[in-house]
């Protein structure tokens, strides 16, 4: 279906949830057109500790390295989700390859857009967050209102 | 998921022409049947309406089976009954792909039927038009001529074309009257 749509290459936006992974399996049921390429993209936010500076130094440290720690899980378990996710789009025919980026979800998401020069976000209507909008995210409502390319939401 | 039924509603602006042309082509390639919707709102004349359905759903539809359909009420609510009574698959949806407080009037629409559909929704920003065919940028400070409409993006000389200032005015009539209950007078706080 994505032929003559001009949907050559295709970004999803993944983060685990169930959601995500059916705009994945969505794509996946595609016919690509010739050379179609995917790119599944999950963005890991940095883990942030609040009021670092008022920790005694000596406890800094170890906070830090322990913060780094489960950032690094999350990076690994990110690669293996889009890797995993690009493996089960090759055998419909599409390239496909997993990106995972550190920052923030929309704006690591849209960079990733225009990286991969793009004709189309696929996202899951709602996310992982534990703040999930009703029947959508906010991750894809502010896509929505920001990407310069046409945005598919899978429910 | 197989996509039998694409529905493109439109209200005619520069914003949902993109949509169209995507919608025709997803319609083509997956050999579904395109439903091109129109709605009314409740306080306008619905002729005017399905002169220009008919010649959207000509343009769109060469080789394809095209429903057309025109309903008076509600943009949002009118097109997620109409996915659900026709059994959607896919609806193409335009958006202005503004911000702020003219996205919060504007955009209204595509962000109910993104919301509430009952299938996948394509939402497809003004911005991705062909080159050729955007909307001019907007010509310097003092050359009002020419100036697009701030809301469709149709040339004219005023800052919201009078088709769109009927249509604001109508859907805000239309939420007023909904927001207040009957026997209920003055602000609904």
């Amino acid at each position: 279906m994505a032929g003559r749509t001009g949907f050559h290459r295709v970004v999803i936006g993944l983060d685990g949830s169930p959601h995500s992974r059916r705009a994945a399996a969505f794509v996946a049921r595609l016919t690509p057109p010739r050379g179609g390429l995917v790119t599944c993209v999950q963005v890991v936010e940095p883990v942030r500790v609040p009021s670092m500076p008022l920790v005694p130094g000596r406890m800094r440290a170890r906070i830090a390295a322990q913060a780094d720690t489960i950032h690094q899980g999350q990076i690994a378990l990110a690669r293996r989700q889009v890797e995993a996710a690009a493996t089960k789009l090759e055998p419909s025919g599409w390239r496909a390859r997993g990106v995972v980026r550190t920052g923030r979800p929309l704006a690591e998401l849209l960079a990733a857009v225009r990286a991969a020069r793009a004709d189309v976000l696929v996202l899951g209507a709602r996310g992982a967050g534990a703040m999930t909008h009703f029947l959508l995210g906010s991750i894809a409502e502010a896509a929505l209102k920001h990407a310069a390319v046409p945005v598919l939401i899978v429910k | 998921m197989r996509v039998n039924q694409v529905l493109f509603p439109t209200d005619f602006s520069t914003a949902s022409e993109a949509a169209g042309r995507i919608a025709r082509a997803m319609a083509l390639q997956a050999g579904a049947c395109l439903h091109v919707l129109h709605v009314v709102p409740p306080v306008n004349d619905p002729s005017v309406g399905a002169e220009k359905l008919t010649r959207v759903a000509k343009s769109l539809g060469e080789g394809l089976r095209v429903e057309t359909a025109l309903m008076s009420g509600r943009a949002g609510r009118s097109i997620i009954d109409y996915a659900r009574d026709k059994h959607i698959d896919l609806i193409v949806v335009g958006t202005h792909g503004r911000t702020g407080i003219s996205h919060a009037i504007l955009g209204s629409v595509a962000e109910a039927v993104v919301r509430l559909a009952p299938c996948l929704v394509l939402a497809v920003p003004a911005a991705v038009l062909e080159p050729d065919r955007a909307p001019a940028p907007e010509p310097a400070a003092g050359a009002q001529p020419g100036r697009p409409c701030l809301v469709c993006g149709r040339a004219g000389d005023e800052l919201i074309c009078e088709g769109c200032r009927t249509r604001i005015r109508a859907e805000a009539l239309e939420q007023k009257r909904e927001a207040e209950r009957p026997g209920r007078r003055g602000s609904p706080v």
